[in-house]
C-alpha cells in the first residue's frame, strides 16, 4: 500500500507529539532505527526518566532523550539489557537537563534515590549532555560487577556533575571509556574517578580529556585505576589536583600505566578542613598511625601515590602552595610502590610568576621515577634525607635508582622525606597543613578566581 | 499472659535485626532469624560505595528483590523481610571478596 505524503507527515507528527518510541529517529551506526523514549514534565509519553527507563526493551540503539527540566529522580539499571542505551539532554545544553539528587526518588518509588544514572552491568552506556547534583553518594556512576568484563566502555560527554557526596563522573571496574568536555565541583571526593581497572593484555585505554574539575576535594582521582589518558584538562582549586593512587582496600593493585599530559593543574589550594568550606571530605582519613589520623594532602597538583608506569608530561602547573608534583610510595603496602614514572617537559611555575612552594617531591622510594626537561625546576629535599637531590630526582632513563622498595627516604624512623611527608598528612588539626604553604598571589588566568582568596574561617 | 506473649513476638518480629555497612565490612555477618523477620542494613561512617546484593537464595526467592542501591551516604538505611526459611548469601559487589554475609531463616 501506498501512503500519500500528507499522511506520511501526519502519522509523524502524531508520533512525535506523543514522545512515543518510534523508529524515526535514524540509525544508530549499524542500519538499525534508533528507539527514542522522549522525557519531558508536561506533553510527552515519559514524564519521568525512570518511566523511560522501564520501557527500554534493549539498550542497543536506543536513546532516552531528556527535555529541559530539573528532575527529582535517580534511576538504577542493571544488566546487558541495557548496552548501548543512550541518555541524552534533548537541547545540547547540560544545566537545561538535570538530575537533581534534593528528594530524589529511586526508580518511581519513595526510596531516596543514592546517585543520579546507576549502571551495573551494562557495557556502552552513552550520558551525554546531563547534569547530575547533590546526590546523597555519586552523580553518574557506571561499573562492573564480579568478573572482568561486565562494562565494557561507556561514554560521559558533556556533562556537569556539582555537589554529590561522593564522585561526580565515577567509573569503576570498566574495560576502556571517555569521559570528555565535562565539568566537576564541590564533591566530597573526587569529581572524576576511575577505579578498579581489570588488568589486560591488550588494554584498552580509557581517555579522560577536555575536563574541568574544580573545587572538589581531589580533581581526578583513580584508586587501582590503569590505562588512564588524562590530557587537555584543567584541574584547579582543588585540594589536590591529580591523584591516581594505590590501596589495598579495592581490586587490581597498583595503579598502573597512565598518562598526564598537556593538562593546566594549577590553583589546588582548597582547604576544605577550614570550618566554613562549602565541601567537606567525606574521607575519615586514610588511615592512622599511633592515634593520629592520615589526612589526603591539600595544595598539591599531582599525586602519584603508589603508582606504577605513569608518564607525567608537558602539563602547565603552577601556583600550588606545597608542590607541584609529588611521588611517593606506601610504606605500610608493598603493592603500592612507586615504579617506573616519568615526569618530563612540563612547565612548572608560570615562568616564575606563581610557583610551586617546591615542583616536585619524591620519597626515592620504589625504582626508576625520573625527571627530564621539566622547566625551572624546583626540587624538595628535607635537610635530615639521607640521600642526595641526584638520587631522589634522577634523570629519565634512570631505571635502577630509588630505594627499590616501598620504604623511602627516612621511612624506617619517619625523617628525611617520609618524615616530611607524614607530618605535613598527619596534621592536626589537618587545616593546619596550609601552616607549610608557601602563599602567595596569583596572576590572573582565564578569569578565574583562586579558591585560596576566598574565607573558610579560622583554623583552629 | 497469652495477649502479652502474643504482643513481645509480634515486636521482635517487627523489629528489624540490624546489619552495619563499614568501610568495607558487614557486621555482623552471620544473622539468625525467625521467618518474617527482617533485616535492615545500615550505613554507618562510609566513604567508599557499597550495596548488598543477594547471591544465594532458597528456591523461588528473587534474588534482585534484594538489591540495594549504591550508597556512601551515611543516612541511607536497606531494609527487607525473609518470608522463606533458608540460608542467604550476600556480598558487597563493589567489594565482593571483602564484604559478604549470611541471613539464616528459620521457622
Amino acid at each position: 500500500m501506498r501512503l500519500r505524503m500528507g499522511t506520511v507527515v501526519a502519522v509523524i507528527a502524531i508520533a512525535l507529539a506523543a514522545g512515543a518510541p518510534a523508529a524515526v529517529a535514524g540509525s544508530g551506526g549499524h542500519g538499525k532505527a534508533q528507539k527514542v523514549f522522549v522525557v519531558c514534565k508536561h506533553g510527552c509519553k515519559y514524564a519521568t526518566i525512570h518511566g523511560a527507563v522501564k520501557a527500554v526493551t534493549d539498550g542497543t540503539d536506543s536513546v532516552i532523550k531528556v527535555r529541559p527540566g530539573v528532575y527529582h529522580e535517580g534511576v538504577t539499571l542493571v544488566g546487558h539489557k541495557y548496552d548501548g542505551l543512550s541518555f541524552v539532554g534533548a537541547s545540547g545544553d547540560p544545566h537545561d537537563a538535570v538530575f537533581d539528587g534534593r528528594q530524589a526518588k529511586l526508580n518511581g518509588t519513595n526510596q531516596v534515590a543514592q546517585n543520579g544514572i546507576d549502571a551495573t552491568n551494562v557495557n556502552n552506556l552513552t550520558i551525554q549532555s546531563l547534569w547530575a547534583r547533590r546526590f546523597q553518594t555519586n552523580g553518574f556512576f557506571v561499573h562492573g560487577d564480579n568478573g572482568t568484563t561486565n562494562c565494557k566502555g561507556f561514554l560521559m560527554k558533556n556533562d556537569l556533575a556539582s555537589f554529590n557526596r561522593s564522585y561526580g563522573l565515577f567509573a569503576k571496574r570498566c574495560i576502556g571509556g571517555r569521559i570528555t568536555q565535562s565539568t566537576g565541583w564541590g564533591h566530597g571526593d573526587s569529581a572524576i574517578y576511575i577505579g578498579e581497572t581489570p588488568p589486560q593484555a591488550q588494554p584498552r585505554w580509557t581517555q579522560i580529556d577536555h575536563d574541568k574539575a574544580y573545587e572538589n576535594v581531589l580533581g581526578y582521582s583513580g584508586t587501582n585505576s590503569k590505562y588512564v589518558n588524562i590530557h587537555d584538562s584543567e584541574f584547579f582549586n582543588n585540594g589536590a589536583g591529580v591523584v591516581p593512587n594505590t590501596l589495598d582496600s579495592e581490586l587490581f593493585q597498583p595503579n598502573a600505566n597512565g598518562i598526564i599530559k598537556n593538562n593546566k593543574i594549577f590553583w589546588n589550594n582548597f582547604n576544605y578542613f577550614l570550618p566554613n568550606s562549602p565541601v567537606k571530605t567525606v574521607s575519615g582519613g586514610l588511615g592512622h598511625i599511633g592515634n593520629a589520623t592520615i589526612n589526603y594532602p591539600t595544595g598539591v597538583g599531582v599525586i602519584l601515590f603508589g603508582s606504577t608506569g605513569w608518564v607525567v608530561k608537558e602539563n602547565k602547573i603552577f601556583g600550588n602552595f606545597k608542590w607541584g608534583a609529588a611521588a611517593f610510595s606506601d610504606p605500610f603496602n608493598t603493592s603500592a610502590t612507586n615504579e617506573n614514572n616519568h615526569f618530563v617537559d612540563n612547565t612548572m611555575g608560570r615562568n616564575g610568576t606563581d610557583t610551586n612552594q617546591f615542583d616536585f617531591f619524591h620519597d626515592g622510594s620504589g625504582k626508576g621515577t625520573c625527571f627530564r626537561g621539566n622547566s625551572s625546576s624546583t626540587f624538595f629535599r628535607a635537610s635530615d634525607a639521607s640521600h642526595s637531590l641526584a638520587f631522589l630526582y634522577p634523570t629519565c632513563p634512570a631505571p635502577n635508582k630509588g630505594t627499590g622498595s616501598n620504604q623511602g627516604d627516612g621511612a624506617s624512623n619517619f625523617t628525611g622525606q617520609v618524615g616530611e611527608l607524614a607530618g605535613y598528612v598527619l596534621s592536626d588539626p589537618p587545616c593546619s597543613q596550609q601552616d607549610s604553604w608557601a602563599q602567595h598571589s596569583h596572576p590572573a588566568f582565564e578569569g578565574i578566581t583562586p579558591i585560596d582568596t576566598q574565607d573558610f574561617g579560622t583554623c583552629q | 499472659m497469652l495477649v502479652l506473649a502474643f504482643g513481645g513476638g509480634a515486636t521482635a518480629r517487627l523489629t528489624p535485626k540490624v546489619v552495619q555497612v563499614k568501610d568495607d565490612l558487614y557486621t555482623p555477618v552471620n544473622v539468625g532469624l525467625v521467618k518474617g523477620g527482617s533485616v535492615k542494613w545500615k550505613w554507618v561512617n562510609t566513604i567508599h560505595t557499597h550495596n548488598v546484593r543477594l547471591t544465594k537464595a532458597p528456591a523461588g526467592v528473587v534474588k534482585s528483590n534484594f538489591y540495594s542501591q549504591n550508597s556512601s551516604s551515611p543516612t541511607y538505611t536497606f531494609t527487607r523481610k525473609f518470608t522463606k526459611v533458608g540460608k542467604y548469601h550476600f556480598i558487597c559487589s563493589i567489594h565482593p571478596t571483602k564484604m559478604q554475609m549470611d541471613v539464616n531463616v528459620h521457622n
